[in-house]
């Protein structure tokens, strides 16, 4: 058993954050943070007690992979069309709003062309993860935002995507790269679609099957994928959405322990690659994040007034929006230089953490925000459900 | 932070170099944004309509279901992913909703309650109608054994000879007894699930089950 010992450093990690996970349900924050955080004290910025080796860097790939594969799993296309307006009004405002802050803000401070565009992308997209729990423990479920801010978490997944295709064409053949795509992508859906009978029997089985077999094709996907030289990130997303027209709740019970424990290898050893001292300017990181919690203001109470006709409604999408996670966390991770790695991470860790406290806040906010302009008549007539 | 910045480079220097060399986007950028919120803002969405229930699943999050009653509260129940059960009222003219967080057994309870009648806070019945048998109506009520009939056995009380119900189990101890036999002694506390019609229910709380 001497090879336990060779991934020591994994041991240590999962240990402090097994104790960090705790307390962060305990204090109903989210835990993303706590997980950078502790990678950073570990690693070299901090104590130096914890290096990645190819151990950690292959286990953190499979939280990244697994990441994906639930994303993929969740990508309900046709139901996002069935909410066509609502969610294309919320998704473009989104979309433009804080792409253009964020890139207009990195690019302004220094960050090179390509560098601004990954920021932007990261800046960009809320943590579902976040959102939803959020939106689950602060009981905001029956507000009519919710809807809104669920489906504008659909919309941003798929930005996400299409985000992860571009960068990962980098200097390829486009024409060659979309080929790739496409074959891969139609010899998955084509399993998908004639192996169905047999993939469903296989999940309706007791024993290990169900769960070796997804591990398996998550693993042998990403594997055949860099073999043949097309992006393994997408192709994971592409299994996880043919799949899903199967039995995506079946499977995602069966992914869900290897995505629990290798995402939080993932953030962790994400922390401890971090180099804080390598040309890091503070104030820029400090301006990014404060434009990070406001751009989303600004898209929020945009999308408000455009669906709602109320900026208080705005505020609601806010709150529930402003913590970056996971996604930007990958893109980082896949795309990012050692200061736009930087950068992200405290991004995620300040946008996380005031989004939690907004979220738990936001009665309290709203009233601060509209007290001023109680006087203005009775207020507007209810819709059916809200605030 | 880019490779063409020299470390000690500062805020106002690099702003400005960048702003400038912006410029050549804004004309093309200002169009596209411009078109893109004018087709956002003349396009109102209407408010949807009333239902008596609707149910939607909501991706990350479950299944919702909620309808609104005559008199304009709405109920709101939401089965989240984690395997809780949400469930919000809200009344007609206010603008916070309550809230109430569930496990499944707790949800279960709150729909036998809602379904049946319930006489005790510990002890609830469920009657299921079998409209195939000329609408039998056959009800499953729990009892709690009282200190009076301790120790005594199902044959001594003649429960089926006087009332017609069945004793179909008995929790003790958190241990469950299916189907006792006549020789069952009970214990003060147990817990008894009994099948019968009402009337022979109603029997049995007054003649056996007395204090």
């Amino acid at each position: 058993m001497e090879g336990i010992l060779a991934a020591q450093g994994i041991i240590i990690a999962l240990t402090v954050c097994l104790a960090l996970a705790m307390l962060s349900k305990y204090l109903t924050i989210p835990a993303i943070p706590f997980y950078i955080i502790a990678g950073v004290v570990l690693g070299k910025s901090g104590l130096g007690i914890v290096a990645s080796d190819q151990i950690s860097s292959f286990f953190a790939d499979l939280g990244l992979i697994f990441l994906l594969f639930f994303v993929g799993l969740g990508l309900k296309v046709d139901k996002l069309a069935d909410n066509g307006n609502a969610v294309l009004t919320s998704g473009i405002i989104d979309l433009n709003v804080n792409m253009l802050i964020g890139f207009l803000a990195a690019y302004l401070l220094g960050f090179s062309f390509v560098e601004a565009l990954i920021i932007a992308a990261a800046f960009y997209i809320s943590s579902t993860a976040m959102t939803v729990t959020s939106l689950i423990e602060n009981r905001k479920l029956m507000m009519r935002e919710s809807e809104a801010i669920i489906w504008l978490m659909v919309f941003e997944d798929l930005v996400m995507i299409i985000v992860l295709a571009l960068l990962s064409a980098g200097n390829q053949n486009l024409l060659l790269f979309a080929g790739k795509i496409f074959v891969g992508l139609g010899v998955l859906y084509i399993l998908a679609h004639y192996g169905k009978e047999f993939l469903v029997s296989i999940l309706d089985r007791e024993d290990e099957l169900p769960v070796l077999f997804t591990f398996v094709a998550v693993l042998a996907t990403a594997g055949c994928a860099l073999y043949l030289g097309i992006p393994d990130t997408l192709m994971v997303i592409a299994l996880g959405a043919a799949i899903a027209t199967t039995d995506p709740d079946a499977f995602e019970q069966h992914a869900r322990p290897f995505k629990d424990v290798f995402l939080v290898i993932f953030f962790v050893f994400f922390g401890i690659s971090i180099t804080l001292s390598a040309g890091i300017n503070i104030g820029v990181i400090a301006i990014i994040c404060i434009l990070a919690v406001f751009s989303k203001l600004i898209s929020g109470v945009l999308t408000g007034i455009a669906l709602y006709g109320s900026a208080k409604s705005g505020i609601e999408i806010w709150v529930n929006t402003i913590g970056r996670g996971e996604f930007s966390i990958a893109l980082a991770a896949l795309y990012g230089s050692p200061p736009v790695a930087a950068t992200i991470a405290v991004m995620v860790i300040v946008t996380s953490l005031v989004g939690s406290f907004a979220a738990k806040y936001s009665d309290q906010l709203r009233l601060g925000l509209s007290g001023g302009r109680k006087h203005h008549g009775p207020p507007a007539r209810r819709t059916r459900i809200g605030h | 932070m880019g490779g063409n910045l020299s470390p000690p480079f500062t805020l106002t220097e690099s702003l400005f170099g960048r702003v400038t060399g912006l410029f050549s986007f804004l004309p093309l950028s200002g169009m596209t944004y411009g078109a893109f919120f004018s087709i956002i803002f003349f396009r109102k969405i209407s408010p949807t309509t009333v239902m008596a229930l609707r149910s939607l699943n909501l991706p990350g999050v479950g299944t919702k279901y909620e309808f609104e009653t005559d008199k304009g509260d709405t109920v709101a129940l939401f089965f989240t992913k984690n395997g809780t059960i949400q469930m919000y009222t809200l009344q007609k003219g206010c603008r916070t909703p309550s809230a109430a967080e569930m496990t499944p057994v707790e949800a279960r309870r709150l729909g036998n309650i809602l379904t049946g009648a319930i006489i005790e806070a510990d002890q609830e019945s469920v009657e299921i109608a079998f409209s195939a048998l000329a609408d039998l109506r056959i009800t499953i009520h729990s009892y709690i054994v009282p200190p009076a009939i301790a120790g005594k056995t199902i044959q001594d009380l003649q429960i089926r000879a006087k009332t017609g119900i069945t004793i179909i189990a008995v929790s003790r101890n958190d241990k469950n007894i299916i189907n006792p036999p006549p020789s069952f002694v009970f214990e003060a506390g147990d817990a008894l699930l009994v099948i019968g019609e009402t009337d022979q229910l109603q029997l049995f709380e007054h003649e056996i089950m007395v204090d």
